[in-house]
């Protein structure tokens, strides 16, 4: 029997070659693109309805009503679905490798396992910042398309500095969140409790300040609260501001999980 | 080399695996053998740095496994079967692999050729039966070309005619150099196989030596006789010192004298043999001997199988 004798490759294995591996993984898999076009496209079906409730309600608002009217919000509202979404695919990067136990074949590829986790947390922040800046440019165009066709809502464009926060920010936002979920999942390792995690901090948080008053200064520490303030005109937070803590966060939980990864048996 | 040094791994009050050391050798096949829950995936899982071990370490060439720069190329292993997306092509789960340590994509077929996948590259690895499951494991242990191979119970799975494609593609890796481990609990399988044994109960090690030598230490040799007068034959023969069991009517089993003995001594005696057979002791009788022997004097504990992982 005869082995077909590699080349030895000099160097050492880097982060960059994981993260390929992960770009090919992702890129392989065709459920992958099938849910990046429902983060992109679903938040379309909100600009239908809020246009058209909108147009209908216009004619009864007072002139302070219109006055604080917010084109911005009401055409992106639909992303929060996205950024839901985004959360819980960038917490089955992991999950999904201990559910059909390919983690460990991963691992035996790739035994530095920080590396790995970086690798993982890179291409997770890439993807969805380009994904949410898609999901936000067609959401935002297509929402003040259908506002300026009836006219009554004044509709923006890219020359208001506020339109280019908002679809900035929803884009790094998108990939801090990404970064957050990933870890989240390394360290849930079960996908069904880590979607949870996912669905609490971008969303249920949310519901719930909208129960109780009292809530609503912690919930602008929150991912959902962070991202209410980017597609907001009138942040409660700065903008920015909202960026650096949802950075801040990442960067704890991703701490947290890498030192964890690193630590416990596969 | 892989040595293992008073590897120790415990789960709460359990011990998987029990001050376990050895050392493997390049170009040799070493078998790796115990009960379930005897510690054999644990041990070889810590080697691979899967887990931590509470105490000693696993070090291949004097390295832990992480510290390699391109670990795959030194060693290869398959663990489960089935540790890959289900839902991606065998071909894109190895080339996966492949893109971890700059390996070609021509390797990946020419690994994929040799276990005999060749054709089902294009196969979701979901659709795969248990047996090319395990062709596909193998791909990805040989994928680096390694020096050292670690296969957990490679043959759970196959037809006879892998098993035995096993057997000699494992005889090749180890004829090249290679060191290779890997276990079972198929004695039968093991003992055309392996060169050398490691065999481990409740995590502990039983021994480690020689598969010949472990063999014959543990051999109760002894002759079978049929014949039609065996009581006349068994008298006769314990008159020239021998000691005759007799099992069953006409059938003698005969320990301190050599068939050729017997036979000479049926012959003198004018007596018909019906049959007379040197019986060796197999593997999985002098196995069987070494666990009853540890049953006997290790105190009664709390039964480790099951209980891990």
């Amino acid at each position: 029997m005869t082995f077909v004798t590699t080349i030895p490759t000099p160097g050492r294995q880097r982060v960059l070659d994981l993260g390929r591996a992960e770009w090919l993984r992702l890129r392989s898999g065709r459920s992958n693109l099938i849910f990046f076009l429902v983060i992109v496209l679903l938040p379309l079906v909100w600009c239908f309805q809020s246009a058209s409730s909108e147009q209908a309600n216009w004619a009864t608002l007072s002139a302070a009503q219109r006055a604080a009217f917010d084109p911005v919000s009401s055409t992106m509202a639909g992303l929060y679905l996205s950024q839901v979404l985004i959360g819980v695919w960038s917490a089955l990067l992991f999950t999904g490798e201990y559910a059909s136990g390919s983690i460990r074949t991963t691992l035996t590829a790739a035994p530095r396992r920080a590396h790995l986790f970086v690798a993982k947390c890179a291409v997770a922040a890439v993807v969805m910042f380009v994904v949410m800046e898609l999901a936000a440019v067609a959401s935002f165009f297509f929402g003040q398309a259908l506002l300026s066709s009836a006219g009554p809502p004044a509709s923006m464009g890219l020359g208001d500095p506020v339109v280019v926060h908002a679809l900035l920010g929803t884009g790094i936002y998108a990939a801090l969140l990404a970064v957050m979920c990933v870890s989240l999942g390394a360290l849930i390792r079960y996908t069904a409790g880590a979607a949870l995690a996912v669905v609490a901090i971008t969303s249920v948080i949310y519901i719930i300040s909208v129960i109780s008053t009292q809530f609503q200064t912690v919930v602008k520490f929150t991912p959902v609260g962070i991202f209410k303030d980017q597609i907001s005109q009138v942040p409660s937070n700065s903008q920015w501001g909202g960026i650096v803590t949802m950075a801040v966060l990442s960067l704890i939980v991703a701490v947290a999980a890498s030192l964890t990864f690193s630590r416990s048996d596969a | 080399m892989i040595a293992v040094e008073h590897l120790s791994k415990r789960y709460g009050d359990v011990a998987a695996v029990d001050d376990l050391s050895f050392a493997l050798k390049p170009g040799v096949v070493t078998g790796f053998l115990g009960p379930n829950g005897a510690g054999k995936s644990t041990t070889m899982r810590m080697i691979l740095g899967l887990d931590r071990p509470t105490e000693g370490r696993a070090t291949i060439a004097g390295k832990q496994f992480a510290e390699f720069d391109w670990p795959l190329r030194h060693v290869g292993a398959l663990l489960d079967a089935k540790a890959f997306n289900p839902s991606l092509p065998i071909r894109t789960n190895l080339r996966i692999l492949a893109t971890t340590h700059r390996i070609p994509a021509s390797r990946v077929d020419a690994v994929l050729d040799l276990v005999g996948l060749g054709d089902a590259g294009g196969r979701k690895t979901r659709s795969c039966s248990l047996g090319m499951a395990q062709r596909m494991g193998l791909a990805a242990a040989l994928l680096g070309d390694p020096e050292i191979v670690i296969l957990d119970e490679p043959v759970n799975g196959l037809d006879p005619d892998g098993v035995l494609w096993i057997r000699q593609l494992m005889r090749s890796l180890a004829d090249e150099g290679r060191t290779v481990f890997l276990s079972s609990h198929l004695m039968s399988e093991m003992e055309q196989t392996a060169d050398h044994l490691v065999i481990i109960g409740q995590g502990r090690l039983l021994a480690d030596a020689p598969l010949r030598e472990f063999v014959d230490s543990r051999s109760g040799h002894h002759v079978t006789v049929r014949s039609h007068a065996s009581d006349e034959l068994a008298r006769r023969l314990t008159l020239h010192g021998a000691q005759v069991e007799c099992p069953e009517p006409g059938r003698l089993e005969i320990t301190d004298l050599g068939a050729e003995e017997i036979g000479k001594i049926a012959a003198a005696e004018q007596i018909a043999l019906i049959e007379l057979h040197d019986e060796r002791t197999t593997l999985e009788q002098a196995y069987m001997s070494l666990t009853r022997d540890v049953a006997q004097f290790s105190s009664p504990e709390p039964e480790l199988a099951g209980s891990i992982r």
